[in-house]
């Protein structure tokens, strides 16, 4: 229940925030690689390969996307 | 769905495709992975890849071909052997001999962008002696507030064959479904979130076929396997048995901050939890330094900790007539267990002609997993690494 109020909570604060508009041409540094949320597609397979597949967990960490959120 | 097998002929095909493609491509990249660690075991995985834009300039298709060797005389390995070797008593250490497998796996995605909305799917397929898989993604993403704002779901299915080594008549099946909402937020210049919930659901055969649970004994280990030799032994073995059904949720929240042109941090946490009991919580941490253009170092910690699986016991006993039994198991995957790992990676690219760069990155990474409540394994100690090239046209 709290974990819930606390992911409702950050929700309803990126929803205010998205009326907050960054230019483009301020997404410079945005969109170079260490800002990027999958990070190099091979290195992040490798963290998964060595962790994920020996836990009893799974999902969430491999949604890629983000950087300069622009197409 | 039969089951397919993955032949030689068909590797060398996919592989030389994968690379006749890669000449024409915009991008080309081989990798290897590396890891080895204390409970015995090494894999090796190369891979090869190769992505393409298609005359609209509008549409990516990739593919990839990745093998993944795996050699172990791991616990389950130890465990299973000594089940299937009667102890003896005189011999106090017996050799294990280390079990060598392959799984092959094929990957191909096409990407189509719009103004706003992003449409992907993909299809993957892997195979090795006794296990083969196919699975299906499709995910729509859209650009809102300004291009501030991406929100992207995604369903995935998959379907699963699961085979038994030396027994052609064992066919079990196992079918997931997925489902994903990610949220991605530009805050300020140097700052995005990212807010996403991830959810399964698999229905089928969830066990290991080579596992046996012992019952009525000290512990679960069915045979000696280097135990201790006072111990007393199960009155019985059985096949682990899992539930047939699951459903997994995680929920995370994650951030890069950039501290000027050369440097930023990032944290991240994951909650997660499922029917069969598993609550786990992780938490990521990394600082990357980019000490002039195009090269970027980064120091990564990862945080990991779980719960048991409400059917995991690290001993059971021998159950009554007719007791309701929800599964056994020896996976220590459902035993309470954490670990910690920290990794150290380096990505530079360089133009090495007119509109050709290449890319190459490392990263070295070591976990110690510890497993507090899993008969015989205390920890484990991994060393992995990468070493990745690509080649941008």
């Amino acid at each position: 229940m709290r974990t819930t109020l606390i992911f409702a909570l950050v929700l309803a604060a990126l929803g205010l925030s998205g009326c907050v508009t960054i230019q483009p041409w301020e997404r410079g540094r945005l969109a170079n690689p260490d800002m990027q949320f999958g990070g190099a597609e091979e290195l992040a397979a490798a963290e998964a390969h060595a962790t994920e597949v020996r836990e009893g967990s799974a999902g969430g960490f491999d949604a890629a996307g983000g950087g300069c959120g622009c197409n | 769905m039969r089951r397919l097998s993955f032949s030689p002929t068909a590797l060398l095909v996919t592989t030389l495709l994968g690379w006749a493609s890669s000449a024409a491509a915009d991008e080309g990249g081989v990798s290897l992975f590396f890891r080895a660690d204390s409970d015995q075991t090494t894999v090796i995985s190369p891979r090869v890849s190769a992505s393409a834009t298609l005359p609209d300039d509008r549409t990516t298709v990739r593919g990839s071909y990745m093998a993944d060797v795996w050699t172990g005389a791991s616990i389950d390995v130890r465990t299973a052997a000594s089940y299937r070797r009667p102890r003896d008593p005189s011999d106090d250490d017996p050799p294990i001999r280390a079990i060598t497998e392959q799984r092959d796996q094929i990957d191909f995605s096409a990407t189509h962008e719009g103004d706003d909305v992003t449409l992907g799917g993909s299809y993957y397929f892997s195979g090795e002696h006794d296990y083969w898989s196919h699975g299906f993604n499709f995910r729509i993403s859209e650009e809102l507030f300004g291009n501030s704002t991406t929100l992207e779901q995604a369903i995935t299915y998959n379907h699963d064959i699961i085979g038994r080594a030396g027994d052609p008549t064992f066919e079990e099946s196992l079918d997931g479904f997925g489902w994903r909402l990610v949220w991605t937020q530009i805050l300020t210049p140097e700052a995005i979130l990212q807010v996403a919930y991830d959810g399964s659901y698999r229905i089928g055969f969830q066990s290991s076929v080579y596992r046996y649970v012992g019952l009525g004994g000290d512990d679960t280990i069915c045979g000696s396997a280097g135990q201790d030799l006072d111990r007393n032994d199960p009155l019985l073995c059985v096949p682990e048995s899992h539930p047939r059904e699951r459903q997994r949720n995680a929920f995370v929240l994650r951030g890069r901050f950039a501290f000027g042109q050369s440097a930023s941090a990032g944290l991240g946490y994951r909650f997660y939890f499922d029917t069969w009991g598993v609550l786990s919580h992780t938490a990521r941490a990394q600082i990357a330094w980019i000490p002039e253009r195009n090269q970027t170092i980064t120091l990564r910690y990862r945080f990991y900790t779980q719960s048991a699986a409400f059917f995991y016991r690290n001993a059971y006993p021998v159950p009554a007539p007719n007791s309701n039994i929800f599964g056994y198991t020896r996976d220590r995957e459902l035993s309470p267990t954490f670990s910690n790992r920290l990794a150290l990676s380096y990505m530079g690219r360089w133009q090495i002609a007119e509109e050709v760069s290449l890319k190459f990155a490392i990263a070295i990474g070591g976990t110690v997993f510890v497993y507090p409540d899993f008969a015989g394994l205390d920890e484990v100690y991994a060393l992995d690494t990468t070493i990745a090239f690509t080649l941008e046209l």
